[in-house]
Protein backbone atom coordinates (compact mmCIF):
# COMPACT_ATOMS: atom_id res chain seq x y z
CA UNK A 1 0.00 0.00 0.00
CA UNK A 2 1.06 3.14 -0.85
CA UNK A 3 1.14 5.94 1.57
CA UNK A 4 0.27 9.78 -0.02
CA UNK A 5 2.10 12.03 2.11
CA UNK A 6 1.27 15.30 0.67
CA UNK A 7 -0.97 17.14 -2.38
CA UNK A 8 0.40 15.98 -5.72
CA UNK A 9 2.12 18.23 -7.95
CA UNK A 10 2.73 18.76 -11.44
CA UNK A 11 6.46 18.91 -12.50
CA UNK A 12 6.91 20.91 -16.12
CA UNK A 13 9.43 19.56 -17.99
CA UNK A 14 10.85 21.72 -20.96
CA UNK A 15 10.47 20.18 -24.07
CA UNK A 16 14.10 20.40 -24.94
CA UNK A 17 16.96 21.21 -23.04
CA UNK A 18 20.51 22.58 -24.78
CA UNK A 19 23.18 19.90 -24.24
CA UNK A 20 25.82 22.33 -24.06
CA UNK A 21 26.25 26.02 -22.90
CA UNK A 22 23.08 28.20 -22.95
CA UNK A 23 22.88 29.48 -26.51
CA UNK A 24 26.04 28.25 -28.23
CA UNK A 25 26.76 25.03 -30.34
CA UNK A 26 29.71 23.09 -29.64
CA UNK A 27 31.15 26.27 -28.61
CA UNK A 28 30.91 28.41 -31.77
CA UNK A 29 28.23 31.27 -31.94
CA UNK A 30 25.32 30.59 -34.24
CA UNK A 31 24.22 33.72 -36.05
CA UNK A 32 20.53 34.22 -35.30
CA UNK A 33 20.39 36.28 -38.83
CA UNK A 34 20.97 33.05 -41.22
CA UNK A 35 22.96 31.17 -42.46
CA UNK A 36 26.64 31.89 -43.23
CA UNK A 37 27.99 32.58 -47.18
CA UNK A 38 30.71 29.71 -46.94
CA UNK A 39 32.17 26.92 -49.63
CA UNK A 40 34.67 27.07 -52.62
CA UNK A 41 34.12 30.53 -53.71
CA UNK A 42 34.34 32.34 -50.05
CA UNK A 43 37.72 29.97 -49.71
CA UNK A 44 39.07 31.35 -53.06
CA UNK A 45 38.27 35.39 -51.82
CA UNK A 46 39.93 34.43 -48.78
CA UNK A 47 43.35 32.95 -50.40
CA UNK A 48 42.94 35.91 -52.83
CA UNK A 49 43.06 38.06 -49.92
CA UNK A 50 45.97 36.99 -48.44
CA UNK A 51 48.42 36.56 -51.59
CA UNK A 52 47.29 40.14 -52.00
CA UNK A 53 48.40 40.96 -49.32
CA UNK A 54 51.33 38.87 -49.25
CA UNK A 55 51.68 40.86 -52.47
CA UNK A 56 51.37 44.38 -51.27
CA UNK A 57 53.93 43.74 -48.22
CA UNK A 58 56.74 41.82 -50.23
CA UNK A 59 56.53 45.47 -52.56
CA UNK A 60 56.99 47.82 -49.30
CA UNK A 61 59.96 45.14 -47.70
CA UNK A 62 62.01 44.05 -50.65
CA UNK A 63 63.39 47.31 -51.62
CA UNK A 64 64.53 48.57 -47.56
CA UNK A 65 66.02 44.67 -47.94
CA UNK A 66 68.41 45.69 -51.01
CA UNK A 67 67.91 48.98 -51.50
CA UNK A 68 68.68 50.84 -54.35
CA UNK A 69 72.31 52.18 -55.77
CA UNK A 70 73.28 55.60 -55.08
CA UNK A 71 75.59 57.51 -57.54
CA UNK A 72 75.74 57.51 -60.85
CA UNK A 73 76.91 55.60 -63.89
CA UNK A 74 79.36 58.36 -64.96
CA UNK A 75 80.94 61.31 -63.44
CA UNK A 76 78.44 63.48 -65.51
CA UNK A 77 75.83 62.01 -64.45
CA UNK A 78 76.68 62.15 -61.04
CA UNK A 79 76.78 65.72 -61.30
CA UNK A 80 73.72 66.21 -63.01
CA UNK A 81 72.07 64.23 -60.61
CA UNK A 82 73.49 66.43 -58.29
CA UNK A 83 72.04 70.09 -59.77
CA UNK A 84 69.18 68.93 -61.23
CA UNK A 85 68.48 67.57 -57.29
CA UNK A 86 68.95 71.10 -55.88
CA UNK A 87 66.56 72.73 -58.47
CA UNK A 88 63.94 70.47 -57.07
CA UNK A 89 64.85 70.94 -53.89
CA UNK A 90 64.48 66.89 -53.65
CA UNK A 91 66.81 66.40 -50.76
CA UNK A 92 67.32 62.35 -51.65
CA UNK A 93 68.02 63.08 -54.72
CA UNK A 94 71.08 65.29 -53.46
CA UNK A 95 72.28 63.37 -50.63
CA UNK A 96 72.26 60.10 -53.38
CA UNK A 97 74.46 62.08 -55.92
CA UNK A 98 76.90 62.64 -52.74
CA UNK A 99 79.59 60.99 -51.58
CA UNK A 100 78.43 58.44 -49.27
CA UNK A 101 81.93 58.74 -46.88
CA UNK A 102 81.06 62.39 -46.63
CA UNK A 103 76.94 61.80 -46.14
CA UNK A 104 77.36 59.27 -43.72
CA UNK A 105 78.82 61.49 -41.28
CA UNK A 106 76.70 65.12 -40.85
CA UNK A 107 79.22 66.77 -39.51
CA UNK A 108 82.00 66.14 -42.09
CA UNK A 109 79.18 66.76 -44.63
CA UNK A 110 78.40 70.22 -43.25
CA UNK A 111 82.34 71.24 -42.65
CA UNK A 112 82.76 70.62 -46.41
CA UNK A 113 79.66 72.74 -47.54
CA UNK A 114 80.35 75.07 -45.06
CA UNK A 115 83.63 75.66 -46.68
CA UNK A 116 82.21 76.03 -50.54
CA UNK A 117 79.62 78.17 -49.49
CA UNK A 118 81.79 80.59 -48.17
CA UNK A 119 84.70 80.99 -50.15
CA UNK A 120 83.10 79.97 -53.47
CA UNK A 121 80.89 82.40 -55.26
CA UNK A 122 79.21 82.46 -58.04
CA UNK A 123 79.02 84.71 -60.95
CA UNK A 124 76.40 85.38 -63.62
CA UNK A 125 72.59 86.61 -63.74
CA UNK A 126 71.02 88.48 -60.90
CA UNK A 127 68.35 86.55 -59.55
CA UNK A 128 65.46 88.42 -60.36
CA UNK A 129 63.97 90.60 -57.52
CA UNK A 130 60.42 89.01 -57.04
CA UNK A 131 62.51 85.80 -56.83
CA UNK A 132 64.90 87.45 -54.14
CA UNK A 133 61.68 88.85 -52.05
CA UNK A 134 60.37 85.44 -51.79
CA UNK A 135 63.92 83.98 -50.83
CA UNK A 136 64.70 86.83 -48.44
CA UNK A 137 61.05 86.07 -46.78
CA UNK A 138 62.10 82.12 -46.74
CA UNK A 139 65.08 83.16 -45.27
CA UNK A 140 63.21 85.62 -42.58
CA UNK A 141 61.04 82.57 -41.04
CA UNK A 142 63.84 80.24 -41.50
CA UNK A 143 66.17 81.42 -38.53
CA UNK A 144 68.84 79.36 -37.26
CA UNK A 145 66.92 76.38 -38.91
CA UNK A 146 65.02 75.07 -42.06
CA UNK A 147 61.33 75.02 -40.28
CA UNK A 148 57.91 74.09 -42.32
CA UNK A 149 57.54 78.47 -42.39
CA UNK A 150 60.85 78.81 -45.02
CA UNK A 151 59.49 75.40 -46.70
CA UNK A 152 55.64 76.75 -47.50
CA UNK A 153 57.46 80.01 -49.01
CA UNK A 154 59.54 77.87 -51.08
CA UNK A 155 56.78 75.88 -52.55
CA UNK A 156 55.83 79.52 -54.71
CA UNK A 157 59.46 79.41 -56.49
CA UNK A 158 59.71 76.41 -59.03
CA UNK A 159 63.42 75.99 -60.95
CA UNK A 160 63.76 73.94 -63.43
CA UNK A 161 67.18 72.75 -65.08
CA UNK A 162 67.37 73.01 -68.73
CA UNK A 163 70.43 71.88 -71.26
CA UNK A 164 72.65 71.21 -69.23
CA UNK A 165 75.74 71.01 -70.85
CA UNK A 166 79.02 68.99 -69.05
CA UNK A 167 82.22 67.69 -69.76
CA UNK A 168 84.46 65.72 -67.74
CA UNK A 169 87.97 65.81 -67.32
CA UNK A 170 90.22 63.27 -65.45
CA UNK A 171 93.13 64.41 -63.54
CA UNK A 172 94.86 61.45 -62.68
CA UNK A 173 94.27 58.43 -61.08
CA UNK A 174 91.86 59.92 -58.31
CA UNK A 175 88.72 62.98 -58.97
CA UNK A 176 87.66 63.84 -61.88
CA UNK A 177 86.50 67.50 -62.56
CA UNK A 178 83.31 68.12 -64.34
CA UNK A 179 83.07 71.34 -65.59
CA UNK A 180 79.92 73.13 -65.69
CA UNK A 181 79.91 74.29 -69.99
CA UNK A 182 76.27 75.17 -70.17
CA UNK A 183 72.62 75.18 -68.96
CA UNK A 184 69.60 77.49 -67.70
CA UNK A 185 67.28 77.63 -64.80
CA UNK A 186 63.94 78.28 -66.00
CA UNK A 187 62.35 79.41 -62.86
CA UNK A 188 58.09 79.92 -61.96
CA UNK A 189 56.81 82.09 -59.15
CA UNK A 190 53.39 81.28 -58.20
CA UNK A 191 52.98 83.70 -55.60
CA UNK A 192 49.27 82.23 -55.14
CA UNK A 193 51.41 79.30 -52.96
CA UNK A 194 52.55 82.12 -50.74
CA UNK A 195 51.10 81.81 -47.28
CA UNK A 196 48.93 84.06 -46.22
CA UNK A 197 49.92 86.95 -44.07
CA UNK A 198 53.79 87.30 -45.88
CA UNK A 199 54.53 91.05 -46.23
CA UNK A 200 56.75 89.92 -48.85
CA UNK A 201 54.26 88.96 -51.12
CA UNK A 202 52.33 91.97 -51.62
CA UNK A 203 51.68 93.20 -55.19
CA UNK A 204 53.35 90.05 -56.47
CA UNK A 205 52.29 88.74 -59.92
CA UNK A 206 53.14 85.07 -61.53
CA UNK A 207 55.72 85.37 -63.57
CA UNK A 208 58.70 83.29 -65.13
CA UNK A 209 62.16 83.65 -65.83
CA UNK A 210 65.33 82.08 -67.43
CA UNK A 211 68.80 82.62 -66.32
CA UNK A 212 72.04 80.98 -67.02
CA UNK A 213 73.65 78.23 -64.42
CA UNK A 214 76.51 80.03 -64.06
CA UNK A 215 78.42 81.82 -65.98
CA UNK A 216 81.63 81.50 -63.62
CA UNK A 217 82.92 80.97 -59.85
CA UNK A 218 85.38 83.11 -57.96
CA UNK A 219 87.23 80.67 -55.65
CA UNK A 220 88.69 83.57 -52.40
CA UNK A 221 88.57 86.17 -54.85
CA UNK A 222 89.94 84.97 -57.68
CA UNK A 223 87.78 83.81 -61.00
CA UNK A 224 87.72 80.20 -62.14
CA UNK A 225 87.70 80.16 -65.94
CA UNK A 226 85.13 77.66 -65.84
CA UNK A 227 83.06 76.23 -63.28
CA UNK A 228 83.29 72.55 -62.27
CA UNK A 229 82.98 69.92 -59.54
CA UNK A 230 85.25 66.72 -58.68
CA UNK A 231 83.73 63.68 -58.72
CA UNK A 232 85.26 60.36 -57.47
CA UNK A 233 84.50 56.18 -57.48
CA UNK A 234 83.01 54.76 -55.22
CA UNK A 235 82.88 50.68 -55.65
CA UNK A 236 81.81 51.10 -59.20
CA UNK A 237 79.75 54.23 -58.98
CA UNK A 238 80.51 57.86 -59.43
CA UNK A 239 79.65 60.60 -56.73
CA UNK A 240 80.03 64.30 -56.79
CA UNK A 241 82.60 64.89 -53.48
CA UNK A 242 82.42 68.65 -51.90
CA UNK A 243 85.48 67.88 -49.79
CA UNK A 244 87.39 66.59 -53.55
CA UNK A 245 86.19 69.93 -54.78
CA UNK A 246 86.75 71.93 -52.18
CA UNK A 247 90.43 70.28 -52.04
CA UNK A 248 90.29 71.07 -55.60
CA UNK A 249 89.01 74.69 -56.03
CA UNK A 250 90.80 76.48 -52.82
CA UNK A 251 93.55 73.65 -52.18
CA UNK A 252 93.58 72.22 -48.69
CA UNK A 253 93.98 75.23 -46.11
CA UNK B 1 19.68 40.01 -42.99
CA UNK B 2 19.00 36.54 -43.75
CA UNK B 3 19.69 35.75 -47.25
CA UNK B 4 22.53 34.25 -48.22
CA UNK B 5 22.86 35.81 -51.54
CA UNK B 6 23.23 39.40 -50.30
CA UNK B 7 25.60 37.89 -47.52
CA UNK B 8 28.01 37.30 -49.98
CA UNK B 9 27.58 40.04 -51.76
CA UNK B 10 28.45 41.89 -48.22
CA UNK B 11 31.35 40.05 -47.21
CA UNK B 12 32.73 40.46 -51.43
CA UNK B 13 32.79 43.74 -51.43
CA UNK B 14 34.02 44.81 -47.82
CA UNK B 15 37.28 42.36 -49.25
CA UNK B 16 37.38 44.71 -52.04
CA UNK B 17 36.98 47.91 -50.35
CA UNK B 18 39.80 46.80 -48.22
CA UNK B 19 41.99 45.64 -51.22
CA UNK B 20 41.24 48.92 -52.25
CA UNK B 21 42.64 50.53 -49.22
CA UNK B 22 45.92 48.72 -49.36
CA UNK B 23 46.53 49.33 -52.88
CA UNK B 24 45.89 53.16 -51.90
CA UNK B 25 48.53 52.95 -49.37
CA UNK B 26 50.67 50.80 -50.79
CA UNK B 27 50.38 53.35 -54.22
CA UNK B 28 50.72 56.50 -51.81
CA UNK B 29 54.29 55.15 -50.57
CA UNK B 30 55.54 55.40 -53.99
CA UNK B 31 54.08 58.55 -55.73
CA UNK B 32 55.27 62.13 -54.04
CA UNK B 33 53.07 63.95 -51.43
CA UNK B 34 54.01 67.76 -52.69
CA UNK B 35 53.11 68.59 -56.15
CA UNK B 36 56.16 71.97 -55.33
CA UNK B 37 58.81 72.60 -53.81
CA UNK B 38 60.58 70.73 -51.32
CA UNK B 39 60.71 66.85 -52.24
CA UNK B 40 58.24 67.03 -55.11
CA UNK B 41 60.06 64.59 -57.00
CA UNK B 42 60.63 62.27 -54.16
CA UNK B 43 58.80 59.47 -53.01
CA UNK B 44 58.64 58.21 -49.45
CA UNK B 45 60.19 55.05 -50.86
CA UNK B 46 62.92 57.31 -52.47
CA UNK B 47 63.56 58.46 -48.14
CA UNK B 48 63.17 54.90 -47.08
CA UNK B 49 65.60 53.31 -49.50
CA UNK B 50 68.35 56.03 -48.87
CA UNK B 51 68.06 55.83 -45.43
CA UNK B 52 68.63 52.00 -45.54
CA UNK B 53 72.04 52.99 -47.03
CA UNK B 54 72.88 54.64 -43.42
CA UNK B 55 73.22 57.86 -44.78
CA UNK B 56 73.58 60.85 -42.09
CA UNK B 57 74.17 58.91 -39.67
CA UNK B 58 70.26 57.48 -39.47
CA UNK B 59 70.19 54.09 -38.26
CA UNK B 60 69.16 52.18 -41.18
CA UNK B 61 66.72 50.57 -39.14
CA UNK B 62 64.97 54.08 -39.23
CA UNK B 63 63.58 53.20 -43.04
CA UNK B 64 61.05 50.61 -41.62
CA UNK B 65 59.21 53.69 -40.22
CA UNK B 66 58.33 54.55 -43.62
CA UNK B 67 56.49 51.31 -44.66
CA UNK B 68 54.69 50.78 -40.85
CA UNK B 69 51.21 52.68 -41.86
CA UNK B 70 50.71 50.88 -45.37
CA UNK B 71 51.70 47.80 -43.68
CA UNK B 72 48.97 47.98 -41.06
CA UNK B 73 46.33 48.42 -44.26
CA UNK B 74 47.82 45.47 -45.78
CA UNK B 75 47.34 43.66 -42.19
CA UNK B 76 43.34 44.82 -42.66
CA UNK B 77 43.36 43.58 -46.14
CA UNK B 78 44.73 39.94 -44.69
CA UNK B 79 42.51 39.82 -42.51
CA UNK B 80 39.43 41.01 -44.51
CA UNK B 81 37.98 37.63 -44.32
CA UNK B 82 37.80 36.72 -40.96
CA UNK B 83 34.51 36.94 -39.00
CA UNK B 84 33.69 37.10 -35.16
CA UNK B 85 34.08 39.87 -32.54
CA UNK B 86 37.96 39.76 -32.34
CA UNK B 87 38.72 40.42 -35.88
CA UNK B 88 36.11 43.12 -35.53
CA UNK B 89 38.04 45.22 -32.38
CA UNK B 90 41.45 44.39 -34.62
CA UNK B 91 40.11 45.39 -37.69
CA UNK B 92 38.90 49.18 -36.01
CA UNK B 93 42.13 49.60 -34.03
CA UNK B 94 44.65 48.40 -37.01
CA UNK B 95 42.04 51.39 -39.16
CA UNK B 96 42.32 54.35 -36.62
CA UNK B 97 45.99 53.90 -36.22
CA UNK B 98 46.73 53.78 -39.52
CA UNK B 99 44.05 56.96 -40.50
CA UNK B 100 45.45 58.87 -37.37
CA UNK B 101 48.90 58.70 -38.95
CA UNK B 102 48.06 58.69 -42.39
CA UNK B 103 46.28 62.05 -42.13
CA UNK B 104 48.40 63.74 -39.44
CA UNK B 105 51.25 63.42 -42.29
CA UNK B 106 48.59 64.93 -44.76
CA UNK B 107 48.11 68.13 -41.66
CA UNK B 108 51.33 68.89 -41.57
CA UNK B 109 52.36 68.79 -45.58
CA UNK B 110 49.33 70.87 -45.88
CA UNK B 111 50.33 73.05 -43.00
CA UNK B 112 53.42 74.04 -45.08
CA UNK B 113 51.70 74.30 -48.08
CA UNK B 114 48.37 73.25 -48.67
CA UNK B 115 48.56 74.51 -52.56
CA UNK B 116 51.11 72.03 -52.81
CA UNK B 117 49.46 69.01 -51.26
CA UNK B 118 50.16 66.01 -54.12
CA UNK B 119 48.95 62.62 -54.81
CA UNK B 120 50.40 60.91 -51.99
CA UNK B 121 48.27 62.58 -49.09
CA UNK B 122 45.39 62.44 -51.75
CA UNK B 123 45.68 58.65 -52.10
CA UNK B 124 45.64 58.14 -48.40
CA UNK B 125 42.94 60.17 -47.65
CA UNK B 126 41.41 57.83 -50.06
CA UNK B 127 42.53 54.89 -48.24
CA UNK B 128 40.74 56.04 -45.44
CA UNK B 129 37.45 56.62 -46.88
CA UNK B 130 37.59 53.25 -48.19
CA UNK B 131 38.57 51.62 -44.80
CA UNK B 132 35.68 53.10 -43.39
CA UNK B 133 32.98 52.32 -45.91
CA UNK B 134 34.05 48.69 -45.32
CA UNK B 135 33.94 48.56 -41.51
CA UNK B 136 30.07 50.00 -42.19
CA UNK B 137 29.59 47.31 -44.58
CA UNK B 138 31.07 44.38 -42.63
CA UNK B 139 29.66 45.81 -38.93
Amino acid sequence: MTEHHGPEVDYAVPASVPSGRSGRSRGRVRDASGPRWEGPHRTAAKIGCWVLAAVLAATLLLPLVRPRQTGADSPEAAVAQLLHGIADLDAVAVLAALDPDETADPARLERAYDRLSTRLLRIGDEVPDQVTAVLRAAETRRGDQVGLGSLSVLAAVELDLVDLELEADSIGSGPVRVYLQGGRYEVVLEPSRLPDRLDDAAGMEPATYSMPLVEGWTADGAPVEVPYFATVRRQGRWYVSLEASGDDLLGTR
Amino acid sequence: MSDPAARRARELTAMALWAGAALAWVAAMRVPWSRHGLASSTTPMDAAELTRTGVLDIPPAASLAVVVLPLLAVALLAIAPLRGRGATIARVALWLVSCIGGLALAVLLASVSAASLGWGAALVVVACVLGGTALLTQR
